[in-house]
Protein backbone atom coordinates (compact mmCIF):
# COMPACT_ATOMS: atom_id res chain seq x y z
CA UNK A 1 0.00 0.00 0.00
CA UNK A 2 2.84 2.37 0.93
CA UNK A 3 4.65 1.60 -2.32
CA UNK A 4 1.42 2.23 -4.28
CA UNK A 5 0.87 5.58 -2.53
CA UNK A 6 4.52 6.53 -3.11
CA UNK A 7 4.15 5.78 -6.83
CA UNK A 8 1.00 7.89 -7.04
CA UNK A 9 2.75 10.82 -5.33
CA UNK A 10 5.78 10.49 -7.64
CA UNK A 11 3.58 10.49 -10.75
CA UNK A 12 1.63 13.52 -9.49
CA UNK A 13 4.88 15.38 -8.78
CA UNK A 14 6.30 14.54 -12.20
CA UNK A 15 3.39 16.04 -14.12
CA UNK A 16 3.69 19.59 -12.77
CA UNK A 17 7.52 19.43 -12.83
CA UNK A 18 7.42 18.58 -16.53
CA UNK A 19 5.10 21.50 -17.21
CA UNK A 20 7.09 24.01 -15.14
CA UNK A 21 9.57 25.95 -17.22
CA UNK A 22 8.19 24.43 -20.45
CA UNK A 23 8.91 26.74 -23.36
CA UNK A 24 5.80 28.58 -24.57
CA UNK A 25 4.81 29.40 -28.13
CA UNK A 26 5.59 33.10 -28.58
CA UNK A 27 3.73 35.36 -30.98
CA UNK A 28 4.58 39.04 -31.32
CA UNK A 29 3.01 41.78 -33.41
CA UNK A 30 1.88 45.37 -33.62
CA UNK A 31 -1.54 44.85 -32.07
CA UNK A 32 -3.89 42.15 -30.86
CA UNK A 33 -7.58 41.57 -30.14
CA UNK A 34 -9.03 39.05 -27.71
CA UNK A 35 -12.55 38.16 -28.84
CA UNK A 36 -14.50 36.09 -26.32
CA UNK A 37 -17.58 35.90 -28.50
CA UNK A 38 -15.64 33.79 -31.02
CA UNK A 39 -13.03 32.59 -28.52
CA UNK A 40 -10.06 33.77 -30.60
CA UNK A 41 -6.97 35.90 -30.17
CA UNK A 42 -5.88 37.78 -33.31
CA UNK A 43 -2.42 39.28 -33.78
CA UNK A 44 -1.81 41.73 -36.61
CA UNK A 45 1.10 43.60 -38.13
CA UNK A 46 4.71 42.35 -38.33
CA UNK A 47 3.66 39.05 -36.83
CA UNK A 48 6.47 36.78 -35.67
CA UNK A 49 5.99 33.34 -34.21
CA UNK A 50 8.55 31.07 -32.59
CA UNK A 51 8.66 27.81 -30.71
CA UNK A 52 11.88 25.93 -29.96
CA UNK A 53 13.71 25.54 -33.28
CA UNK A 54 10.87 26.85 -35.48
CA UNK A 55 10.43 30.54 -36.21
CA UNK A 56 8.59 32.52 -38.82
CA UNK A 57 6.70 35.55 -39.96
CA UNK A 58 3.30 36.33 -41.46
CA UNK A 59 0.82 39.18 -41.70
CA UNK A 60 -1.81 37.87 -39.33
CA UNK A 61 -2.18 35.06 -36.81
CA UNK A 62 -5.45 33.91 -35.29
CA UNK A 63 -5.21 31.66 -32.26
CA UNK A 64 -8.26 29.62 -31.37
CA UNK A 65 -8.35 29.39 -27.57
CA UNK A 66 -10.59 26.32 -27.48
CA UNK A 67 -8.83 24.22 -30.12
CA UNK A 68 -5.17 25.28 -29.68
CA UNK A 69 -4.76 25.98 -33.40
CA UNK A 70 -3.15 29.05 -34.95
CA UNK A 71 -4.36 30.12 -38.40
CA UNK A 72 -1.75 32.15 -40.25
CA UNK A 73 -2.18 34.23 -43.35
CA UNK A 74 -0.26 36.56 -45.62
CA UNK A 75 3.37 36.11 -46.77
CA UNK A 76 4.08 33.19 -44.47
CA UNK A 77 7.71 32.16 -44.10
CA UNK A 78 8.90 29.65 -41.52
CA UNK A 79 12.43 28.35 -40.97
CA UNK A 80 13.65 25.25 -39.19
CA UNK A 81 17.22 23.91 -39.30
CA UNK A 82 17.93 25.83 -42.50
CA UNK A 83 14.81 24.60 -44.31
CA UNK A 84 12.20 27.15 -45.33
CA UNK A 85 8.45 26.76 -45.70
CA UNK A 86 6.40 29.51 -47.36
CA UNK A 87 2.80 30.06 -48.34
CA UNK A 88 -0.18 32.37 -48.10
CA UNK A 89 -2.37 30.43 -45.69
CA UNK A 90 -1.37 27.92 -43.02
CA UNK A 91 -2.58 26.19 -39.91
CA UNK A 92 -0.30 25.44 -36.96
CA UNK A 93 -1.36 22.82 -34.42
CA UNK A 94 0.25 24.10 -31.24
CA UNK A 95 0.35 20.95 -29.13
CA UNK A 96 1.29 18.71 -32.06
CA UNK A 97 4.00 21.01 -33.50
CA UNK A 98 2.49 20.43 -36.92
CA UNK A 99 2.09 23.00 -39.67
CA UNK A 100 -0.10 22.59 -42.73
CA UNK A 101 0.31 25.05 -45.59
CA UNK A 102 -2.94 25.43 -47.49
CA UNK A 103 -2.19 27.92 -50.26
CA UNK A 104 0.84 28.44 -52.59
CA UNK A 105 3.10 26.26 -50.51
CA UNK A 106 6.81 25.97 -51.18
CA UNK A 107 9.35 24.00 -49.23
CA UNK A 108 13.09 24.56 -49.60
CA UNK A 109 15.12 21.93 -47.85
CA UNK A 110 18.86 22.21 -47.21
CA UNK A 111 20.02 18.78 -46.08
CA UNK A 112 23.12 19.09 -43.88
CA UNK A 113 24.36 15.50 -44.59
CA UNK A 114 25.38 16.32 -48.20
CA UNK A 115 27.61 19.18 -47.03
CA UNK A 116 29.36 16.90 -44.51
CA UNK A 117 30.23 14.28 -47.23
CA UNK A 118 31.96 16.93 -49.36
CA UNK B 1 -16.33 75.14 5.61
CA UNK B 2 -18.42 75.10 2.42
CA UNK B 3 -16.03 72.67 0.70
CA UNK B 4 -16.06 70.39 3.72
CA UNK B 5 -19.84 70.50 3.73
CA UNK B 6 -20.05 69.63 0.03
CA UNK B 7 -17.63 66.74 0.50
CA UNK B 8 -19.65 65.51 3.43
CA UNK B 9 -22.85 65.63 1.42
CA UNK B 10 -21.16 63.85 -1.51
CA UNK B 11 -19.92 60.98 0.57
CA UNK B 12 -23.00 60.63 2.73
CA UNK B 13 -25.11 60.21 -0.38
CA UNK B 14 -23.07 57.19 -1.41
CA UNK B 15 -21.65 55.77 1.80
CA UNK B 16 -23.14 52.68 3.34
CA UNK B 17 -20.48 52.60 6.04
CA UNK B 18 -17.81 54.94 7.38
CA UNK B 19 -15.61 54.00 10.31
CA UNK B 20 -14.14 57.41 11.06
CA UNK B 21 -13.92 60.93 9.67
CA UNK B 22 -11.47 63.71 10.32
CA UNK B 23 -10.75 67.17 8.98
CA UNK B 24 -7.16 67.83 8.01
CA UNK B 25 -5.23 71.04 8.69
CA UNK B 26 -5.19 71.86 4.97
CA UNK B 27 -8.98 71.75 4.93
CA UNK B 28 -9.25 68.32 3.36
CA UNK B 29 -11.71 65.83 4.70
CA UNK B 30 -10.74 62.19 5.11
CA UNK B 31 -12.98 59.23 5.80
CA UNK B 32 -11.58 55.88 6.91
CA UNK B 33 -12.89 52.37 6.48
CA UNK B 34 -15.35 53.33 3.80
CA UNK B 35 -17.95 51.40 1.85
CA UNK B 36 -19.63 53.31 -0.93
CA UNK B 37 -22.30 52.32 -3.37
CA UNK B 38 -24.05 53.93 -6.30
CA UNK B 39 -27.39 52.78 -7.59
CA UNK B 40 -29.63 53.42 -10.54
CA UNK B 41 -33.15 52.60 -9.54
CA UNK B 42 -33.13 49.23 -7.82
CA UNK B 43 -29.84 48.14 -9.40
CA UNK B 44 -26.33 48.79 -8.13
CA UNK B 45 -23.90 50.47 -10.49
CA UNK B 46 -20.85 49.94 -8.32
CA UNK B 47 -19.66 49.07 -4.82
CA UNK B 48 -16.42 50.42 -3.39
CA UNK B 49 -14.50 49.38 -0.32
CA UNK B 50 -11.55 51.61 0.55
CA UNK B 51 -9.17 52.06 3.45
CA UNK B 52 -9.75 55.79 3.17
CA UNK B 53 -11.46 58.38 1.01
CA UNK B 54 -10.18 61.95 0.99
CA UNK B 55 -11.64 65.10 -0.52
CA UNK B 56 -9.13 67.85 -1.30
CA UNK B 57 -10.45 70.20 -3.93
CA UNK B 58 -14.01 70.29 -5.09
CA UNK B 59 -15.60 66.92 -4.57
CA UNK B 60 -13.02 64.75 -6.34
CA UNK B 61 -12.40 61.76 -4.11
CA UNK B 62 -8.98 60.23 -3.53
CA UNK B 63 -9.18 56.62 -2.42
CA UNK B 64 -6.60 54.46 -0.75
CA UNK B 65 -6.58 50.68 -1.34
CA UNK B 66 -9.83 50.74 -3.31
CA UNK B 67 -11.67 47.61 -4.37
CA UNK B 68 -14.43 48.35 -6.86
CA UNK B 69 -17.14 46.03 -8.13
CA UNK B 70 -18.97 47.19 -11.27
CA UNK B 71 -22.36 45.63 -11.84
CA UNK B 72 -24.39 44.71 -14.87
CA UNK B 73 -27.85 44.58 -13.31
CA UNK B 74 -27.52 41.92 -10.60
CA UNK B 75 -24.18 40.33 -11.49
CA UNK B 76 -20.63 41.61 -11.00
CA UNK B 77 -19.27 42.50 -14.41
CA UNK B 78 -15.80 43.71 -13.46
CA UNK B 79 -13.67 43.75 -10.31
CA UNK B 80 -10.95 46.38 -10.04
CA UNK B 81 -8.47 47.01 -7.25
CA UNK B 82 -5.29 48.98 -6.76
CA UNK B 83 -3.27 51.01 -4.28
CA UNK B 84 -4.74 54.37 -5.19
CA UNK B 85 -7.73 55.76 -7.06
CA UNK B 86 -9.25 59.06 -7.98
CA UNK B 87 -12.97 59.45 -8.59
CA UNK B 88 -14.64 62.45 -10.20
CA UNK B 89 -18.38 62.27 -9.44
CA UNK B 90 -19.11 64.81 -12.22
CA UNK B 91 -17.64 62.71 -15.02
CA UNK B 92 -18.03 59.43 -13.09
CA UNK B 93 -14.52 58.42 -14.11
CA UNK B 94 -12.23 56.36 -11.90
CA UNK B 95 -8.46 56.47 -12.35
CA UNK B 96 -6.64 53.70 -10.52
CA UNK B 97 -2.88 53.65 -10.11
CA UNK B 98 -0.19 51.38 -8.69
CA UNK B 99 -0.51 47.62 -8.82
CA UNK B 100 -3.91 47.69 -10.44
CA UNK B 101 -5.64 44.40 -11.00
CA UNK B 102 -8.79 43.89 -13.07
CA UNK B 103 -10.76 40.67 -13.13
CA UNK B 104 -13.63 39.72 -15.42
CA UNK B 105 -15.66 37.01 -13.64
CA UNK B 106 -17.49 36.05 -16.83
CA UNK B 107 -14.34 35.42 -18.87
CA UNK B 108 -11.96 34.75 -15.98
CA UNK B 109 -9.54 37.21 -17.53
CA UNK B 110 -7.06 38.91 -15.21
CA UNK B 111 -5.26 42.13 -16.17
CA UNK B 112 -2.38 43.81 -14.40
CA UNK B 113 -1.33 47.42 -14.96
CA UNK B 114 -0.11 50.48 -13.11
CA UNK B 115 -2.75 52.82 -14.49
CA UNK B 116 -6.34 52.06 -15.40
CA UNK B 117 -9.15 54.43 -16.31
CA UNK B 118 -12.74 53.24 -15.81
CA UNK B 119 -15.35 55.42 -17.51
CA UNK B 120 -18.67 53.98 -16.42
CA UNK B 121 -21.03 56.25 -18.40
CA UNK B 122 -18.84 55.74 -21.49
CA UNK B 123 -18.65 51.97 -20.85
CA UNK B 124 -14.91 52.08 -21.39
CA UNK B 125 -11.98 50.56 -19.53
CA UNK B 126 -8.43 51.50 -20.52
CA UNK B 127 -5.05 50.55 -19.28
CA UNK B 128 -2.71 53.33 -20.32
CA UNK B 129 0.58 51.79 -19.21
CA UNK B 130 2.36 48.49 -19.74
CA UNK B 131 -0.20 45.76 -19.33
CA UNK B 132 -0.16 42.04 -18.71
CA UNK B 133 -3.29 39.98 -19.27
CA UNK B 134 -3.69 36.31 -18.32
CA UNK B 135 -6.38 34.17 -19.90
CA UNK B 136 -7.98 31.17 -18.16
CA UNK B 137 -6.08 28.73 -20.41
CA UNK B 138 -2.78 30.23 -19.23
CA UNK B 139 -1.88 32.41 -22.20
CA UNK B 140 -0.21 35.71 -21.26
CA UNK B 141 -0.54 38.88 -23.34
CA UNK B 142 1.93 41.71 -22.83
CA UNK B 143 1.10 45.08 -24.38
CA UNK B 144 1.70 48.80 -24.07
CA UNK B 145 -1.98 49.58 -23.51
CA UNK B 146 -5.41 48.01 -23.53
CA UNK B 147 -8.95 49.10 -24.25
CA UNK B 148 -12.28 47.36 -23.75
CA UNK B 149 -15.76 47.86 -22.37
CA UNK B 150 -16.93 46.66 -18.97
CA UNK B 151 -18.11 43.32 -20.34
CA UNK B 152 -14.55 42.50 -21.56
CA UNK B 153 -16.19 40.61 -24.42
CA UNK B 154 -13.64 42.13 -26.82
CA UNK B 155 -10.29 43.47 -25.65
CA UNK B 156 -7.91 45.47 -27.87
CA UNK B 157 -4.21 45.44 -27.07
CA UNK B 158 -1.93 48.07 -28.55
CA UNK B 159 1.64 47.12 -29.16
CA UNK B 160 4.04 46.04 -29.59
CA UNK B 161 2.33 42.95 -28.19
CA UNK B 162 3.83 39.67 -27.08
CA UNK B 163 1.73 36.57 -26.48
CA UNK B 164 3.03 33.48 -24.70
CA UNK B 165 0.89 30.38 -25.17
CA UNK B 166 1.65 27.31 -23.04
CA UNK B 167 2.37 24.17 -25.04
CA UNK B 168 1.50 20.69 -23.90
CA UNK B 169 3.27 18.47 -26.41
CA UNK B 170 1.55 15.25 -27.39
Amino acid sequence: MKIFLSLIIMVLLCIPVAALGAEPLVITGDSSTLDYKNNILTVRGNVRMSYKDISGVCEEAVYSISSGIVDLKGKIEFVRNGSTLTGEKARYYVNERKMVIEDRATFIHFPQKIEKKK
Amino acid sequence: MVKTGLALIAIMMMATAVQAAEERKDGGLIFKGVQLTEKKGDFKIWDITAASVEYKEGNVAYLEAPEILFYDKLKVELQVEGERAQYDPNSKIFILTRNVRLFSPQHRLTIFSNRVVCNYPGNRVESTEKTRAVTPDGATIFSQSLRSDFSMQKVDFKGPVRIEIPVVER
